[in-house]
């Protein structure tokens, strides 16, 4: 082929072409300092940071395959979307598969409010503290150091860790494991069989539930808190201050129970066990049922 | 024997007598010890590990739709050789992982392990509930499990 027409082939071909193999990503849009920022990107990872300037600056790279990073929206609502090759659905298995992965890296305004969507893309949060956080994924792990008001997270079966200042946090898996730390105010956990460690500071209430999923909770509850833990074949560890004020009542239809308070009444015949026991004062409220998962409770 | 002893005869009859060997403290160490059994064997039946067959089979299926979706392409010396994998190599697959793959919200198999999950707690509450039916705990857990299932469906409902 003749030099200059090879050229052009190249050229044309370069023109064509959608987008390259980690094309670099530099987007800045001017932003109100509580402005809404959506993201949405199916495979790779997303990193949010929050910072002093009244803009979102979108940095990274945009996977081989993807169509194109469309930002639209104002300072008050701006919408980032990676957009699949194939745009009659929001993800799917075929054009995913030939799509590489997309790497954001986006700055907000510290009070931004956040909404994340991705599919099997890693979530990284760190530096906002706006009035609520959004983070849904099907098997992405996600890292969250909010201060974010109120939390939703929640994923099928990636791995969710969650720290921050939260007044309500929920956070929701069906395999996924759940690790919380530092967490207030009210806190909801919910899996089928993934895990829950949480280690939570001053909070007021907190509701945990999984089918057969282990629950650990630790932590200093707030004067008069309410805890409710159910699991079916999970087992439960709660550790309390010896300074807690609490009432607590435990059963188990088959499962064994321990506690360094109170004294467990065992079924005169056949498994199962309950406790009613009351520490300090009994301000607060303790409600622990299984079906036939072990129940620790003890001093921390 | 005449009138007057077998008059004696049955007065004599007339009284409790203790059987010469107690049969009722067999009876009950039996009656309680199958019962403790039965009560076991239902408290461990719904073991967390249950659905790890199910789980493996789920894997499985799902590496080997992911496998025949993208035509593995495997490379070969310098070039790229695009292989086809012949379709006797997927003859295998059960007619429970047939099943897991029909479960795959929207087709996706990135779901499918997911319902496998939530199929497997559901039938597990269930049986639990069986056991326990006033446990409203349950019930909860069984809600919430349904719950998810749908939302998984919704999310199938979005993938193309």
């Amino acid at each position: 082929m003749h030099p200059t027409r090879t050229l052009l082939a190249f050229a044309l071909a370069a023109a064509c072409a959608p987008a390259f193999a980690g094309t670099p990503i530099h987007e800045v849009r001017a932003a109100n300092r509580d402005v809404r920022v959506d993201v949405s990107n199916v495979k790779g990872s997303v990193t949010v940071s929050g910072w002093d300037k009244p803009e979102v600056a979108i940095g990274g790279t945009l996977g081989d395959g993807a169509r194109k990073l469309a930002v639209t929206g104002d300072a008050s609502h701006l919408r980032i979307k990676v957009e699949a090759p194939e745009q009659r659905s929001w993800f799917s298995w075929g054009a995913d598969s030939r799509m590489g992965d997309t790497l954001l890296d986006i700055k907000v305004p510290r009070e931004a409010e956040m909404k994340i969507e991705v599919i099997s893309a890693d979530v990284s949060l760190s530096g906002v503290a706006g009035r609520s956080l959004n983070v849904e994924s099907v098997s992405g792990k996600q890292r969250i150091d909010s201060g974010a008001k109120e939390v939703e997270v929640e994923s099928v079966s990636g791995d969710i860790e969650v720290a921050g200042k939260a007044d309500r946090a929920h956070i929701e898996t069906v395999s996924g494991n759940i690790r919380a730390r530092g967490l207030g105010g009210r806190l909801k956990f919910e899996t089928v069989s993934g895990d829950v460690d949480a280690e939570n500071a001053n909070y007021r209430e907190v509701e945990a539930g999984t089918v057969s999923g282990d629950i650990e909770l630790r932590g200093t509850p707030a004067d008069g808190a309410r805890i409710e833990v159910e699991t079916m074949s999970g087992d439960l560890r709660l550790r309390l201050p010896a300074t807690a004020s609490m009432r607590i009542k435990a059963s188990t239809f088959s499962g064994r129970i321990r506690s360094d308070f109170g004294k467990v009444e065992e079924a005169d015949h056949g498994p199962g066990s309950s406790l009613d026991a009351t520490i300090g004062d009994g301000a607060g409220q303790v409600r622990i049922e299984t079906f036939s998962g072990d129940v620790d409770i003890r001093q921390q | 024997m005449n009138e007057l002893e077998i008059q004696r005869g049955l007065r004599a009859m007339n009284a409790p007598r203790e059987p010469a060997v107690d049969l009722w403290q067999g009876i009950a160490a039996r009656i309680a010890a199958e019962t403790e059994q039965a009560t076991t064997d239902a408290a461990k039946s719904p073991s967390r590990r249950r659905w790890l067959p199910f789980a493996l089979a789920a894997g499985t299926l799902l590496a080997a739709t992911g496998a025949s979706l993208l035509g593995l392409r495997i490379q070969e010396g310098t070039g790229i050789a695009q292989q086809t994998v012949p379709l006797q190599k997927f003859s295998r697959i059960t007619p429970a992982q047939a099943l897991d793959a029909a479960r795959a919200p929207g087709g996706d198999p990135r779901l499918a392990g997911a319902a496998v999950v939530l199929d497997a707690a559901n039938a597990e509450l269930q049986q639990a509930l069986e056991q326990q039916p006033d446990a409203v705990f349950l019930v909860s857990l069984l809600n919430r499990t349904n719950a998810r299932r749908m939302k998984l469906e919704h999310y199938g409902a979005r993938a193309g």
